[in-house]
């Protein structure tokens, strides 16, 4: 990653990630903050990487996948055995 | 059959009643096959009956099958080759690249404008059922380091540790797995 104060958006979208995790350093931050406010681009991998964060917390309590009834009458067939 | 063995049968028949879809839901997030899946499950109720006398509710009882398939999934990607998440690992690298030499977005990765306003659009299960394939598109190694913090919330340590990589591996993937993720939703729900 350069040390200037100028980031690329690979480095940018980078710690736009990391931040989501980690406290980053002032210089960090500032540096992000400097990026977004020139690149609309990286502004909206920020909105929507925040958007997908919030919303895949939820994907296990929403239940999609069923077993199918044979399947599952055979896998409590096995589990006896 | 002594009555214990066949109390516990009983209640694990319970078990796999209320958390037979949970599971198997959980497994197909992580393991991108439907038979693996299938197969997790059953070697969870499995162990689950082995293990119920050493049980006795000291956790809910969903939480403790969880932990069970949870094992059972890094065995599953252990199992498949001494060092597979290092070369999961790999295999991403040679993926094609979201940016130019440079580090500026290529023409067509480019993120275009979302019409994330819409609270019912995130209710449709559409959406969540996009979100599920577009995590099971994800390399291994991505998807798993993906899931295990978004979805069971573990610390990066612990994931480092399972997974056997490096913290810079680790942001590596977890930074690419995002870029994918959000193309992959744009591609295929937002524009609809």
């Amino acid at each position: 990653m350069k040390r200037g104060i100028m980031l690329s958006c690979e480095d940018t979208t980078h710690l736009v990630v990391k931040k989501a995790y980690e406290k980053l350093s002032m210089w960090d931050r500032m540096r992000i903050f400097m990026h977004l406010s020139m690149c609309k681009y990286c502004s909206l991998f920020e909105k929507q990487n925040k958007f997908i964060d919030d919303q895949v917390a939820k994907l296990d309590d929403v239940t999609l996948s069923k077993l199918d009834q044979d399947t599952k009458e055979k896998i409590l067939q096995d589990i006896k055995k | 059959m002594p009555k214990q063995i066949s109390d516990n049968n009983k209640k694990i028949a319970e078990l796999f009643t209320n958390y037979s879809d949970y599971l198997y839901n959980y497994a197909i997030t992580r393991v991108n096959d439907t038979h693996v899946a299938e197969d997790l499950v059953q070697e969870t109720f499995i162990s689950a009956l082995k293990g119920y006398d050493s049980f006795q509710s000291k956790s809910k009882e969903s939480t403790w099958l969880i932990a069970i398939l949870k094992n059972k999934i890094i065995d599953h990607y252990r199992k498949k080759s001494k060092q597979y998440f290092q070369h999961s690992l790999d295999e991403m690298q040679i993926m094609d690249d979201f940016f130019n030499s440079k580090g500026t977005w290529q023409t067509d990765q480019r993120p275009s404008k979302w019409d994330m306003d819409t609270d019912k659009a995130i209710e449709q299960k559409e959406f969540y059922e996009t979100l599920q394939q577009c995590l099971v598109r994800l390399n291994d190694i991505q998807r798993m380091a993906f899931v295990m913090k978004h979805l069971d919330d573990e610390d990066t340590d612990d994931i480092c540790k399972e997974l056997e990589i490096t913290s810079t591996n680790y942001w590596v993937i977890i930074h690419r797995a995002k870029l994918q993720l959000r193309k992959c939703m744009e591609t295929n729900w937002v524009k609809l």
